[in-house]
């Protein structure tokens, strides 16, 4: 199994990316691509590899699950792991949103400290569970 | 969320949160700007969903609390409570900045 290296992040709010880049990256020491929206995530997918994918949920242009449909039909993004980045918390919405086919949800605000393990049980264990 | 969110990060990793933190509040003037003017129920919702979002993220767990405080109050429809939280809210920034 590859080990978990290569994160893409989805999401439209700048004060959000700038903090995603400096858990992931600085903190986590992962490699990040930083994309503001579903169409730049879908355009850059087959290049940049992914091992992860965090998706931001509400977004202008395509959503979240619009982007994740998207990728799945991207070359070689079939079987990368999603987990998306949600504001809402309801368990009926976080249901809805593993039915999209996500790994898990992670909750915001997020602790930028912690998210790189988060991030990475997600990637070790899968099967949908819930982080907050 | 942890409450010391640096605990444990490198000197440099540190330095750099502190810095994020000074852009973050920076850009508060205009998140408020946004939250006052908002024309809209939908735009004024966005907003505070927004900050709601993000604060704790950079150590501002009290300005998240307000933010989301102030975006129930919207979906309640109760215009004075919704405006005795914006004032807090507003506090809270201006205590920041």
């Amino acid at each position: 199994m590859r080990s978990l290296q290569r994160v893409m992040c989805v999401e439209d709010d700048p004060d959000i990316r700038m903090i995603l880049e400096f858990s992931l990256a600085t903190v986590g020491g992962y490699d990040v691509c930083m994309c503001a929206g579903g169409q730049l995530a879908i355009d850059q997918a087959t290049a940049f590899k992914p091992d992860l994918v965090l998706l931001d949920v509400m977004m202008p242009g395509l959503t979240g699950p619009q982007t994740l449909a998207a990728l799945r039909s991207q070359p070689g993004m079939t079987g990368v792991p999603v987990v998306f980045l949600t504001a809402k918390a309801m368990p009926d919405e976080v249901e809805e949103l593993l039915q999209y086919g996500a790994t898990g949800v992670i909750v915001k605000p997020f602790d930028p400290v912690t998210l790189p393990v988060d991030i990475r049980i997600y990637w070790e264990h899968g099967g949908g569970r819930r982080i907050d | 969320m942890a409450g010391g969110l640096t605990d444990g990060l490198s000197p440099s990793a540190s330095a750099q949160f502190a810095a994020l933190r000074r852009r973050y509040v920076a850009g508060l003037a205009s998140r408020w700007t946004e939250i006052a003017t908002a024309g809209d129920r939908q735009t004024l919702l966005a907003a505070l969903h927004r900050l709601a979002g993000s604060a704790a993220s950079f150590g501002f767990e009290r300005l998240g609390q307000c933010a989301r405080d102030a975006e129930a109050r919207v979906a309640q429809g109760n215009a004075t409570a919704l405006a005795a939280a914006l004032d807090e809210l507003q506090t809270e920034i201006v205590r920041i900045a």
